[in-house]
């Protein structure tokens, strides 16, 4: 029998003194975190925070200038082969059918397509695997690329800002495929994102960056699947967008800078 | 009932586009049998397609029209693949492009063509000189536009690529040809264009056969006709050649949803 719905435990991670600079740009400062296997860990913070930076860290598309990322209690160097990321752009391949994309993400040519399959009826695309991806919605090429991200079945579930691009109902769509599926797989997942509604309906705990520190940590004890009109849950989201907003004065000068440094190069 | 229409649609636009040529022809017999149109500046349709099929009978029209295609197809099959072979190299291998790039732009700004009495000192008027000339000009519209191509890769999915642990050839295979296809088939519809007015002028030039050669030699003893219809088959095998690259778009543009 083919493992059906397979328990996959996260990983964990313990990170320490993460550092980044780019040029002369601190982007981390000194970050420390701990999370927890099968945590759920939403990042929020104004643009240019650094966010997704960490995420790329972790993910190890980036070198860290200082500091130390322990998966499992060994440090990543390299590419994290437990990680698998999802970005605001589904980065499908156009000249591949759903079910190409899909398969492209299992390196395991045993019981492929059994596999390839099974997360596509996961994520509702059942019968569109011979489709092209650009007669898809915007939504739906999100969803192979959540399907693609986690068919290899991954102990870490990196997510860019994966919605950011979407209209609202089909984030809320989106938000729930991704809750059933995180309790189903029980993959540990990093979500970064600027809304903060969405980190407090799907995240056991929120943090924040500012000035390249944790600036804010705090749990989400609200019981699943989450309601948006409970007071608690409205008043953690406000909680928290306050202190978003008190960190945009502090960082205007050094979001100014980046923006001066981009421009640079684009006319170089 | 949808896709009946859909075909009766698509017939009548072949239809269409077909029919001002048509219109054309008919109006040249109207005025040449009227008298309006001597026969010393252009002879009627009728008597171009009487000598078109005198000629065939003789085997002669084939003979010509076999050489005339077999030089293009060999010059665009040797200029082609070394175009092809450069334009990944240079695409791929930034030190290769250092070394070999700024060469090839400069042969580039040379006319082809302007070759034509070095190519003739160097291998005379037999074949050689033909294929050197049809492989040079095919050369440069698929060289750059496959490097064009293979440059114009979204680093986006070359990143994916990499967290999804694929090879080398597997980023070549899946990510990186795919990618430059449409602009490799663009410079082989530009190529093809090429090949053909390389030829005519090659052949016209210094040739003992070949469509340009029978369009020379009919000169020579005033044969206005068989002039006339060499024109006319290179019309209609460059029409030809732009069909082939246009089913061969279709055939690996596929996924191209709006295409």
């Amino acid at each position: 029998m083919f493992q059906l719905n397979r328990k996959v435990s996260g990983t964990t991670l313990d990170i320490r003194g993460l550092k980044k600079q780019f040029d002369n740009r601190l982007i981390l400062n000194n970050i420390d975190l701990l999370v927890q296997r099968g945590e759920f860990l939403a990042v929020v913070g104004r643009s240019g925070s650094g966010k997704s930076t960490l995420l790329r860290l972790i993910a190890g598309l980036e070198e860290p200038s200082g500091g130390v990322i322990m998966q499992e209690g060994k440090a990543i160097s390299g590419l994290n082969d437990a990680a698998r990321i999802m970005f605001q752009e589904p980065r499908l391949l156009p000249w591949r059918t759903v079910f190409a994309n899909i398969a492209l993400g299992i390196r395991d040519q045993n019981g492929r397509t059994e596999k390839t399959a099974r997360i596509l009826e996961q994520v509702g695309l059942a019968g569109y695997g011979k489709q092209w991806p650009g007669v898809l919605s915007g939504g739906q090429r999100q969803r192979v690329a959540l399907a693609r991200a986690l068919a290899s079945n991954p102990r870490l579930l990196l997510l860019d800002e994966p919605l950011g691009a979407l209209d609202a109902l089909t984030r809320i769509e989106m938000q729930r495929l991704i809750e059933k599926l995180w309790q189903e797989q029980r993959f540990t997942a990093l979500l970064v994102t600027h809304d903060v509604e969405e980190a407090v309906i799907l995240a056991d705990r929120v943090i924040m960056l500012r000035d390249g520190k944790v600036g804010m940590d705090i749990r989400i004890p609200l019981p699943r699947p989450r309601q948006r009109n409970n007071p608690l849950f409205a008043s953690l989201v406000g909680t928290i967008l306050d202190q978003v907003m008190a960190s945009t004065d502090r960082q205007k000068s050094q979001t100014l800078n980046l923006v001066t440094s981009k421009t640079d190069k684009a006319s170089s | 009932m949808k896709l009946s229409n859909f075909r009766w649609r698509t017939k009548m636009d072949a239809l269409l586009s077909w029919s001002l040529p048509a219109i054309l022809v008919i109006l040249w017999q109207i005025f040449s049998s009227m008298g309006w149109i001597s026969t010393e500046t252009l002879p009627a349709p009728v008597t171009v397609i009487r000598t078109a099929i005198h000629l065939a009978r003789s085997g002669e029209l084939i003979h010509h029209i076999d050489d005339s295609a077999v030089r293009a197809l060999l010059g665009l099959a040797i200029g082609g693949s070394i175009g092809l072979v450069l334009g990944f190299l240079n695409g791929i291998s930034r030190f290769a492009e250092k070394i070999l790039d700024s060469t090839v732009q400069m042969l580039r700004n040379i006319p082809h063509l302007a070759l034509i009495p070095l190519a003739i000192m160097w291998f005379g008027i037999g074949e050689e000189s033909k294929l050197f000339l049809v492989a040079l000009g095919v050369f440069f519209p698929i060289y750059l536009n496959t490097f064009h191509g293979i440059r114009s890769v979204d680093p986006g999915l070359l990143e994916m690529g990499k967290i999804f642990r694929l090879t080398k050839r597997a980023l070549f295979w899946h990510i990186i040809l795919p990618n430059a296809l449409p602009s490799i088939l663009i410079g082989f519809r530009y190529a093809l264009g090429i090949m053909w007015l390389t030829l005519i002028v090659a052949e016209t030039i210094s040739s003992d056969s070949g469509i340009g050669y029978m369009a020379m030699n009919a000169r020579e003893f005033m044969q206005m006709d068989v002039v006339v219809l060499s024109i006319l088959l290179y019309a209609l095998l460059g029409k030809l050649a732009d069909l082939v690259a246009k089913a061969l778009e279709k055939r690996c543009l596929r996924w191209r949803v709006n295409g």
